[in-house]
């Protein structure tokens, strides 16, 4: 049996344990990859080995090549200095799905988990913001291997409710850091003010690198409704009766202009912008980012 | 508009509220779904609600155009025919209005709704609104015809042939009356069972409903021409008015005609056109019988000098021939009935009449379109008698009626009149303009003059002359004003000129003033006006007064203000209605001039200014009047129709036209009181009329030709007179482009000219125009508008994707 057969979300889901899950989707990742997505973002010398095809020049140490006359390339170990957090949408609209197997948090879950394992296996201090009209829970930046244990049970006990305060969360989250770090952000973005986003950009401005996951669900997405369907909100009372085949054309138009705008507005803000579904195999969706990012640095 | 079939259209105005019905109450419940999402349908939430329901409204709109639609295609929606075109015009402002509505909704409910758009639009549905409104109110004020539906319908129709002479005309070997028969029997028998007919002929009858419609067939078979006709309008107004009581809803009315003007001239067109309108509207037929190219030779009814011609006059006749066609030349004969005492008389039931003629003949020209005269005279002494005679143009022709004209002639002694003149006045002139010739001793014309002085009155016996003039006279005496009275009461005819002589030491004499006087004169003579500026002349008040018909002709070229009158008797006229007196001319300044005084059988009329004159100039004084200076063209006719009145010659009318009442004196000294009439009507038989008041009247000259009187008074006694048909019934001339439209209106009617016509117009009529191609086309174009619509709004999500 192969091992993307576990990759699967759906043998995910049966398994139901978050560890495993995020193991599985790392591990599937890191089989396939050489070197670390975060290479040259802040990193130490470690060792030199043998040069081998597929091996970027840039790392090849000319200075043994003048001693020994062969190729050597370098190797290095990122620093402990990096802080990474993750900073997951607790709102009640994250609990949605419409026919898929994970709610978009069950999505977004994954995903941190995913972020997590890598970056605890890479020895990097990651923490945890939980958030919904305010930050509910936090965990501090640690790279030992218990925070991971620590952040998939914190995530597990997590139940989506409320409201999203965007704003005011990532306000919060920008006066608990001290130094620069990676803000992994998983969101639908279903704010009640476009402008709340813009709290992420200053984050970007202060030097952080910022990761924005805009998880959605399929439904949200491709809106497979027909007839007339009375919708109705999660955050709040409202209520729409309408023609769902009228609509549609007019639905879709309005999901794919918000996304293209915050994946404009992102590129302009150095912010990574990182569109979802959740029809799509998270860990499929993750490695391509990865390896994307990897290739932009 | 109508329908034919009413319960159909309510049946399907009913099952219209099903879908409606649907669509308000069974709405399906939406499903409720909890979806994060919603903030992108609430930005076009409102758009799409709005073009949603414009899309629900516009499919109901379809789908109960789809249920009614053919629930009207069978009702049979119809129209009159003279209303269809108004009625496509409302159904075309209507598809306007319902587009126009349409776009005002879509732009209203489109999600970019364009302020300038929708204003624009709201006024271009505003404009379409009001055009319809008004396109609808013209087309109910014009009136949708009456009542259509059921061809089968029994209807009240009114049928009226024209049976004028002109109807005789003869064409393709038949007449315009045969052809309007047919076409007509045809007619009623293409009417529904249980219809009511009226069937009319342009005579003064009163209408009524046949008992049934083989009785109305038998009734136009009857129908032969007719020459006491009255227009067709004044006929057709008589016959609507029994048409509006009509038991049946539905009304037709058809016209045979042969469209000729004389038959359609009217005064009360716009009473006519309004009725046709509310009793038939759509439904008046106009069948043209008539030849559209005529060709015809007429002649005209002979004219006489007089009717009444005296004894060894020479006859002279002359009458026109007017031609419709080519130029052409004809012989025209005269015939003169050679007298017969014993005849007519009835032998095997047919009358028999003289058969010994006078004969002329000539031959005459006339030319393409145009008119000739033809004259005759007949030298040879007529012995006394009544003559008959006749005028024909020799051949055929289409219309034959004008072919022969007839005429009468009375040959008798002159009249004798006694012209009474006191001394000094000199009656000459008077005698010379009564009877020419009398001054060589040999008179012409009808009147035979004797003048006596006023001295030998008394010795005259007034009963041998027909009339008696007082020139300018002296006093009489109270017994010769009682002689004159005895004598004019007895028949006579008496003028009297008054003059100076009447005067004594400036007023009138006594013996004028006696009562005897009085009774004659009619009144009191008051005292002489004297009007010395000329500024006072003659001035009729009217010509009606048969004194004055040789008058009526030469109208305009009578100058009375040229011959003043200087002074004139005033006549004091007591208002007495046992001795009736009427003043028949007038001075200009309003006194009476002439005055005629009805004494028993007789009449006197009184000059108040002479005729005649004692020579005044040549003394210096100034005559009473100029009455016979220059040319004296009224004082001379007037002095001949004085006496001519007097005497009665014009109550003798021997030559007449269809219609007209012949009156012939009928002094009972020389005729009998009673006589034997001939008509000329073939079957007629005899008919006794009476003499009443010495006069012979006979109103019935319903028929041209010769009626002739047969009487015994020691010794038979045969009298007659004329009858031809009035010139306008044998004019063909046809109606003008746009002169029918003028009497019935401009959509009043249908002209149709045989049998396939009329009956498609009928068709027409009855059923109206109608609508039904037009509502299968609009119901296969719902039909397509719906499918397109409906799988459009409604394709599965997967298509739409």
């Amino acid at each position: 049996m192969s091992v993307e057969k576990y990759l699967k979300p759906n043998v995910i889901h049966q398994i139901k344990r978050l560890d495993l899950r995020a193991q599985f989707v790392v591990k599937g990742f890191l089989h396939g990859l050489h070197a670390s997505p975060f290479h040259g973002y802040s990193v130490q010398f470690a060792e030199h080995r043998k040069y081998t095809p597929g091996d970027e020049p840039r790392t090849i140490d000319w200075q043994v090549y003048a001693k020994t006359d062969k190729y050597y390339v370098k190797k290095f170990e990122a620093e402990t200095t990096i802080q990474g957090y993750l900073m997951m949408d607790l709102s009640e609209s994250m609990d949605y799905t419409y026919r898929q197997d994970l709610t978009k948090f069950d999505y977004a879950v994954c995903l941190a988990a995913a972020l997590s394992y890598l970056m605890v296996s890479q020895q990097d201090p990651v923490g945890l913001v939980t958030f919904s009209d305010r930050i509910r829970a936090s965990l501090s930046p640690k790279s030992k291997r218990a925070q991971l244990n620590n952040i998939l049970s914190l995530l597990a006990k997590a139940r989506p409710t409320g409201k999203t305060k965007f704003r005011e969360s990532v306000n919060q989250l920008a006066g608990m850091l001290r130094h620069k770090s990676l803000i992994m952000v998983f969101s639908d973005l279903l704010l009640e003010q476009t402008e709340e986003i813009e709290a992420l950009y200053r984050l970007s401005h202060s030097g952080h690198d910022v990761i924005l996951f805009h998880v959605l669900d399929e439904a949200e997405v491709n809106f497979p409704f027909s007839g007339t369907c009375l919708f109705q909100d999660l955050e709040s009372d409202l209520n729409l009766n309408t023609n769902a085949d009228q609509a549609r054309a007019d639905y879709l138009r309005a999901v794919n202009e918000y996304r293209e705008d915050l994946a404009k507005r992102c590129r302009q803000n150095r912010i990574d912008y990182v569109p979802l579904d959740t029809s799509v195999q998270f860990d499929k969706a993750l490695t391509e980012y990865l390896l994307t990012r990897r290739t932009r640095t | 508009m109508a329908v034919a079939h009413l319960f159909v259209l309510l049946l399907g105005a009913g099952l219209v509220a099903v879908p409606i019905v649907l669509h308000l109450l069974m709405q399906p419940k939406p499903k409720p779904l909890v979806f994060p999402g919603l903030r992108f349908l609430q930005l076009t939430a409102s758009s799409n609600r709005r073009q949603l329901r414009v899309r629900q409204w516009l499919l109901l709109l379809l789908r109960c155009l789809v249920l009614l639609l053919p629930a009207l295609a069978l009702a049979g929606p119809a129209v009159a025919a003279s209303a269809y075109a108004n009625w496509l015009w409302v159904l075309g402002i209507g598809s306007l209005w319902l587009l126009a509505s349409l776009v005002l909704y879509v732009v209203w409910a489109s999600r970019q709704r364009a302020r300038g758009l929708l204003a624009a639009m709201a006024a271009v549905w505003l404009l379409a609104t009001g055009w319809l409104g008004w396109s609808v109110q013209q087309a109910l004020s014009a009136g949708s015809g009456q009542l259509l539906g059921a061809a089968e319908a029994p209807v009240s129709a009114l049928i009226l042939i024209d049976n004028s002479p002109r109807m005789s005309y003869r064409w393709e070997n038949r007449s315009s009356l045969e052809r309007a028969q047919e076409l007509a029997m045809a007619t009623v028998g293409q009417l529904p069972e249980e219809s009511e007919v009226c069937v009319l002929e342009t005579k003064d009858d009163e209408p009524f409903f046949s008992v049934d419609l083989a009785s109305a067939r038998k009734r136009i078979s009857t129908f032969e021409i007719g020459y006491l006709n009255q227009p067709i309008p004044d006929v057709l107004m008589r016959g609507t008015k029994l048409l509006a009581e009509g038991k049946h809803e539905r009304r037709e009315v058809y016209l045979f005609t042969d469209l000729t003007k004389a038959s359609w001239t009217s005064e009360q067109s716009k009473e006519l056109q309004q009725r046709l309108e509310e009793l038939a509207a759509g439904s008046v037929f106009v069948i043209d019988v008539g030849a559209k190219e005529v060709t015809n030779l007429g002649i005209s009814a002979p004219q006489l000098e007089s009717a009444v011609l005296a004894a060894g006059m020479p006859l002279r006749l002359q009458a026109s021939l007017a031609r419709t066609g080519g130029a052409l030349e004809r012989m025209v004969e005269l015939e003169i009935e050679q007298p017969d005492e014993s005849l007519p008389t009835i032998r095997d039931g047919k009358t028999v009449v003289p058969e010994k003629f006078w004969k002329l003949a000539q031959s005459v020209q006339v030319p393409e379109n145009g008119s000739a005269n033809v004259q005759f005279e007949f030298s040879e002494p007529l012995p006394r008698g009544v003559y008959h005679g006749r005028m024909f143009v020799q051949g055929t022709d289409g219309l034959q009626l004008d072919n022969e004209r007839y005429f009468t002639l009375n040959v008798r002694d002159s009249w004798k009149v006694l012209v009474v003149h006191p001394a000094g006045v000199n009656p000459l002139d008077i005698v010379e303009i009564i009877a020419p010739g009398s001054a060589e001793g040999a008179p012409r014309g009808n009147y035979e003059c004797t003048t006596v002085e006023q001295q030998q009155i008394s010795q005259v016996d007034f009963s041998q002359f027909g009339a008696v003039i007082l020139l300018n006279p002296t006093a009489f005496e109270e017994a010769v004003w009682r002689q004159l009275g005895d004598y004019v009461r007895g028949g006579g005819g008496l003028c009297i000129t008054l003059g100076q002589n009447a005067l004594q030491e400036g007023a009138p004499d006594e013996r004028f003033l006696s009562e005897a006087a009085q009774v004659v004169l009619g009144g009191e003579l008051t005292f002489p006006w004297s009007r010395p500026e000329g500024d006072v002349f003659l001035r009729p008040d009217s010509l009606a007064h048969p004194l004055f018909q040789q008058f009526r002709a030469i109208e305009s070229n009578l100058n009375w203000s040229a011959f003043p009158v200087y002074s004139h008797w005033g006549l004091d006229l007591p208002a007495d209605p046992e001795t009736p007196r009427q003043v028949l001319v007038s001075y200009s300044d309003r006194q009476p001039a002439l005055i005629e005084n009805v004494l028993g059988k007789g009449r006197v009329l009184v000059l108040t200014t002479p005729l005649a004159e004692p020579e005044r100039r040549s003394a210096g004084r100034r005559p009473w009047n100029d009455l016979f200076v220059g040319r004296p063209l009224p004082a001379w006719l007037m002095t001949r129709e004085l006496v001519s009145y007097l005497v009665r010659l014009e109550l003798d009318t021997l030559n007449l036209q269809t219609g007209q009442t012949a009156s012939l004196a009928n002094n009972l000294r020389e005729y009998p009181e009673s006589y034997t009439l001939f008509t000329p009507k073939p079957n007629q038989g005899t008919t006794k009329v009476a003499v009443v008041g010495e006069q012979l009247r006979y109103r019935f000259t319903d028929f041209p030709g010769q009626y002739r009187l047969k009487g015994t008074l020691d010794g038979p006694v045969i009298r007659g007179f004329s009858v031809n048909v009035h010139p306008a019934d044998t004019d063909l001339t046809r109606l003008a482009p746009g002169e029918l439209e003028s009497v019935l209106g401009t959509s009043g009617f249908q002209l149709a000219s045989d049998q396939t016509q009329i009956e498609r117009q009928q068709g027409t009529a009855r059923k109206g125009q109608e609508f039904y191609p037009l509502v299968v086309l609009m119901l296969l174009a719902v039909f397509a508008m719906e499918y397109l619509l409906s799988n459009r709004f409604y394709r599965s999500p997967a298509k739409a994707g």
